[in-house]
């Protein structure tokens, strides 16, 4: 009688440890990515369609591109549209497949222009 | 009683074996990035001299970041320190002489980061990443594994209440110890924190464009040779140049004779710019190398030209010769040749090697970069494979008491 007892107990031992491993396991969720350059921040959600918000300073216009260096792949700038103060959301779709993009965002406004660039991981 | 022991010891070693294993495990070394016991070394050449910059390791963040400037040769250059987060824009600032005590830069979480440091006014902008080391979520499973068949197992024998529970969950908990063990090649490992998303495929090759300003030096005077770097298959700025050989970019300039050579490492001015000051004592055509090597991919030689114009300065020196010992004395083109030297005296390390040899075929198509070995401090030693036979420039490059030593000879290589 109780050595069922002592496999249940086992048994769940080792399906809370997996459950675990499962749920913290990198990578699992989409997460904003924070970017800094001389006169903007943003924080971009790498994602189709792409979000841009703008955290420091005042940016009136925004355009991406994207880049897949490894691959070679450059796709044509982006436009976005303001939908609400400091969000800009692009037009189009940018990533056409998954894997290591670089974006570049160019946001001009008050504080002049400037391109920021980053890396991201695409996996739709 | 004894058989309970006896389980117990035997419960003991695969405990001991395991830990052992996970001890053995080491972080592998990088050579562009900030993390715990790898520095990072930056050589640049300013036009008041040349600088290896050290951004020392750490292991965890918030951190003061320590960054110290060296030189071969004593000099009592000051630099300016910028550290500007390219993840919140955060800085901070400091000073540094050559030689002298590191600066504390701030340094608040792990990611990238760009150092501008400013000599007089030449600045330079080196993007590098702090990298956390972050253990994975299997590895916890593993280790909470193990210290559960360790109380268990210590906790039994000190209390003499070694029952079948205590038994069972002890080797139960040592399998899943030990089944994660078994299984943790096959697992995926950590990304340390701040790691930048790379792509296993490599990057394309770079386009490289080499230009003066002024338009056209003159003999004497200082001029700016900028190198601008383009992705060959989008066209974008290349700014992915991984540190190699303690510098983003290796430039070799020489005159198209051969008696005029330098070999500097030129500031990242501006994404996929590269510049440096030079001043040459005679007119003619000269050839510019660059040594490159982007992240994920192979080293690469983009080459380049530009013509000086004036009269030849006549306090200019030859130079430095040798005569180096050739085995075999007579090298044939596409078998190898060693070259030896003897220095003047002990040998420093210098771009973290201590010999380096350049050779550049007379008509300059093909250049060739050898690393030395010094055997027995006294010989400098550089085996490489000439591909053509044809008459070769060469420069073999050492430092001796804080001095780089340039010293040039030809190679006849008749068939």
């Amino acid at each position: 009688m109780r050595r069922p007892r002592i496999l249940i107990a086992i048994c769940l031992l080792v399906a809370g440890g997996l459950f675990f491993v499962t749920a913290s396991w990198p990578g699992s969720g989409l997460a904003s990515v924070k970017v800094a350059g001389d006169r903007y921040s943003v924080a971009v959600l790498p994602a189709d369609p792409v979000e841009v918000r703008v955290t420091s300073g005042r940016a009136e216009a925004v355009t991406l591109a994207a880049v897949m260096p490894s691959m070679g792949h450059a796709r044509p700038p982006v436009g976005t549209v303001q939908t609400d103060v400091g969000r800009f959301v692009a037009e189009e779709d940018m990533f056409a497949m998954d894997g290591v993009w670089e974006v570049s965002i160019t946001l001009s406004g008050a504080e002049g222009r400037e391109v920021i660039t980053f890396s991201t991981v695409v996996s739709r | 009683m004894k058989l309970i022991n006896d389980r117990a010891a035997l419960l003991l070693i695969p405990c001991i074996v395991a830990l052992l294993a996970v001890l053995s495990l080491a972080a592998p070394a990088r050579a562009h990035v900030v993390e715990a016991g790898a520095d990072l070394r930056v050589t640049q050449t300013f036009a008041a001299g040349e600088v290896t910059l050290v951004v020392a390791g750490v292991s965890r963040v918030p951190a003061p970041l320590r960054v110290s400037a060296q030189a071969l040769r004593p000099t009592a250059l000051g630099l300016e320190l910028e550290l500007r987060s390219l993840t919140d824009g955060s800085q901070s600032t400091g000073s540094i002489r050559v030689g002298r005590d590191p600066a504390s830069l701030r340094a608040s979480h792990a990611g990238p980061y760009e150092l501008r440091v400013r000599a007089g006014d030449e600045v330079s902008v080196i993007p590098f990443r702090v990298l956390v080391p972050r253990s994975a979520s299997w590895t916890m499973v593993m280790d909470g594994a193990f210290l559960l068949a360790g109380v268990l197992v210590v906790g039994g024998v000190l209390t003499r209440r070694m029952s079948r529970i205590v038994v069972g969950s002890a080797s139960a908990a040592t399998a899943v110890a030990v089944v994660v063990m078994l299984l943790a090649p096959y697992l995926p490992a950590a990304q340390p924190e701040g790691a930048a998303p790379v792509a296993e495929l490599g990057r394309p090759y770079a386009q490289g464009r080499f230009s003066t300003l002024p338009a056209r030096p003159a003999t004497g005077a200082e001029f700016t040779l900028t190198l601008r770097l383009a992705d060959g298959a989008t066209g974008q700025p290349v700014d992915d140049l991984a540190i190699h050989h303690e510098a983003p970019a290796h430039l070799i300039v020489s005159s198209e004779d051969g008696a005029v050579f330098r070999h500097v490492h030129p500031l990242r001015t501006a994404p996929g710019v590269l510049t440096v000051r030079l001043r040459v004592p005679q007119p003619g055509r000269y050839l510019a190398y660059a040594e490159i090597e982007r992240q994920k991919s192979g080293g690469q030689l983009v080459s380049g030209a530009f013509e000086v114009s004036g009269a030849a300065e006549l306090a200019s020196s030859p130079g430095e010769t040798v005569v180096p010992y050739l085995t075999p004395t007579a090298p044939t083109a596409g078998s190898p040749v060693t070259i030896e030297i003897t220095p003047e005296g002990p040998i420093q390390t210098w771009l973290g090697m201590p010999g380096h040899l350049i050779v550049r075929s007379e008509d300059g198509v093909h250049l060739a970069h050898a690393h030395g070995t010094a055997a027995a401090d006294s010989v400098l030693s550089f085996t490489l494979t000439l591909p053509e036979p044809g008459r070769y420039l060469a420069w073999a490059q050492y430092a001796i008491g804080g001095r780089l030593v340039t010293r040039s000879f030809a190679v006849a290589v008749d068939r």
